[in-house]
């Protein structure tokens, strides 16, 4: 009878594959090709990766931490601090951009900013900031859960001989919660690279400036280029498929060390 | 209350929760399928547009559904489904593009849509004359050429002004709309930028402008076409009417836009 969830699973494979083969379709290999060897397009492909690398490093430093700290103290306010920090989540990324325009902007935190050397608006850094937004959330909610699903025991164990705090958490509590803090990361690196509401209204679209492999997407459909725009889609798609089967490859390796459970959310 | 689930009734209830998915799936595109005139609108006329349908709707009792986004975003949307009875976008260039490879069967100038330069109301003694825009330390948005009509035509006047060069060393952005362009002027994130007459009367309070010199481009258009896709050519060809009728142009014009003639 069970089997009979295959079919649902089946279908919706199905509708993923059928989408992107529709696309893959729309362009021939000679096209598809003269458009990945274009300068924007491998523009655009390098400052996504680069971007979304720099915007994971920032999410993962201020969402481990966060995380471990929220699993492993209680205050008050903390339920509302928790709903806080899933605020970015449901915001829908355009809203978010133009929030972190209004903050970063001339009008709030733009001058002092500036006074100090630092840019965000309409720079690529400004992109990393807007990614950064939109991944940490995920990155808190599965390291926080992951956090969480540790037994208390290993920590006890660790402290009574006589280990530092700081390295109960590096050397017992990471490495627990490692294969769920990674499902994390792979899910929000997932999300900075398909980002475009929010890295759009930040940096702007300025091509081979701020343009990333969506941005350019956009800019192309809007110009009616649908090869070059499916082109860059399908470059984006690869580079993500890749880049998330790698990760989940690391993830299965782990798998085998460690027997750590935590949910997932994202 | 007291409910055990084995495991076939689990995927029974699940199998029925499948089956509402679906079946809300299906009335929803039966609804889409009513008799009801899709309208492609550039995203920039949405204000008169909106006013203008009410009293179409009043009058015909047709029913409209507007589709609103960037011109080119239209077409592109129009080229993938093949649906849509009539098209407004923010640029003559458009429907001429459609004209040429037959899709439209009837079309129509309604009103210019005019670039001018926009500047935040209070950076006011920044920007005094067009040429300003070449001043050291000045940062210009512009919007992307290809993506926007209106970059377009910027990419136009800055080539007949003759300070191009000077003007393209202080952009700072491109916008991919003109909407996202009229909000870093309203931020005052740029000290200016070309943007439509229309988005400056849109945002009185906020922003001053500065007219451009009208030889050095030739003004979009904003042209109504009936798709050759239109099902109800009739209809289709009312509601265009309607849209370029004297009522419309005067509605237009509260909203910055000018008249043909």
């Amino acid at each position: 009878m069970e089997r009979l969830l295959a079919i649902p699973l089946f279908l919706f494979s199905l509708v993923v594959i059928g989408v992107i083969t529709a696309l893959a379709t729309q362009v021939s290999i000679s096209d598809l090709l003269a458009a990945i060897c274009q300068a924007e397009t491998f523009f655009a492909l390098q400052f996504s990766i680069l971007i979304s690398c720099g915007a994971m490093v920032l999410a993962v430093s201020l969402g481990v931490s966060s995380a471990y700290f929220l699993a492993r103290h209680q205050f008050t306010g903390r339920w509302l601090l928790d709903t806080l920090l899933d605020i970015p989540l449901v915001m829908p990324p355009l809203v978010a951009g133009v929030g972190l325009l209004f903050l970063l902007g001339q009008n709030l935190l733009g001058q002092p900013l500036a006074a100090l050397g630092i840019r965000f608006i309409f720079t690529p850094l400004g992109a990393v900031a807007a990614q950064t937004f939109i991944a940490t959330p995920i990155v808190i909610r599965n390291a926080k859960a992951a956090f969480e699903s540790i037994d208390p025991g290993y920590e006890e164990a660790a402290k009574t001989v006589g280990l530092s705090p700081l390295r109960v958490f590096l050397q017992i509590n990471l490495p627990l919660a490692g294969r769920s803090i990674l499902s994390g990361i792979i899910l929000a690196w997932a999300r900075t690279m398909g980002e475009f509401g929010a890295t759009l209204m930040v940096a702007g679209a300025t091509r081979l400036r701020t343009e990333t492999l969506p941005i350019a997407v956009y800019l192309n459909i809007s110009s009616g280029e649908m090869g070059i725009a499916v082109s860059c889609a399908l470059t984006l798609l690869g580079v993500a498929f890749s880049l998330l089967l790698a990760l989940r490859l690391i993830q299965r390796g782990e798998r085998r060390g460690l027997p750590a459970k935590g949910g997932q959310f994202g | 209350m007291n409910i055990q689930f084995n495991g076939a009734k689990k995927i029974l209830i699940y199998c029925l929760i499948l089956l509402v998915g679906l079946m809300s799936l299906t009335a929803s595109v039966g609804a889409a399928a009513e008799q009801e005139l899709l309208l492609y609108c550039g995203a920039g006329l949405r204000q008169p547009v909106d006013e203008l349908l009410k009293s179409f709707q009043r009058k015909t009792g047709l029913k409209v559904m507007v589709e609103f986004a960037g011109s080119g975003q239209l077409l592109a949307r129009y080229k993938a489904t093949g649906q849509g009875d009539v098209l407004l976008p923010g640029s003559h260039f458009y429907v001429e593009k459609m004209a040429q490879q037959g899709q439209t069967l009837w079309t129509k100038p309604v009103v210019l849509h005019v670039p001018v330069v926009a500047f935040p109301k209070k950076l006011a003694g920044k920007i005094k004359t067009f040429n300003d825009l070449s001043q050291p330390g000045i940062r210009v948005g512009l919007g992307d050429p290809k993506a926007m009509a209106l970059g377009r035509t910027a990419e136009e006047i800055l080539k007949n002004s003759g300070i191009r060069m000077a003007v393209l060393g202080n952009v700072v952005v491109r916008a991919a709309t003109v909407k996202q362009l009229t909000m870093y002027i309203l931020e005052g994130d740029v000290d200016a930028g070309i943007i439509a007459r229309a988005d400056v009367f849109q945002n009185k309070n906020k922003l001053g402008m500065i007219e451009i010199n009208p030889a050095w481009y030739k003004p979009e258009i904003v042209t109504v076409a009936v798709l050759k896709s239109s099902k109800q050519p009739k209809q289709a060809k009312q509601l265009a009417a309607f849209l370029s009728s004297p009522e419309a142009i005067e509605t237009f014009g509260r909203y910055g836009f000018l008249s043909v003639e």
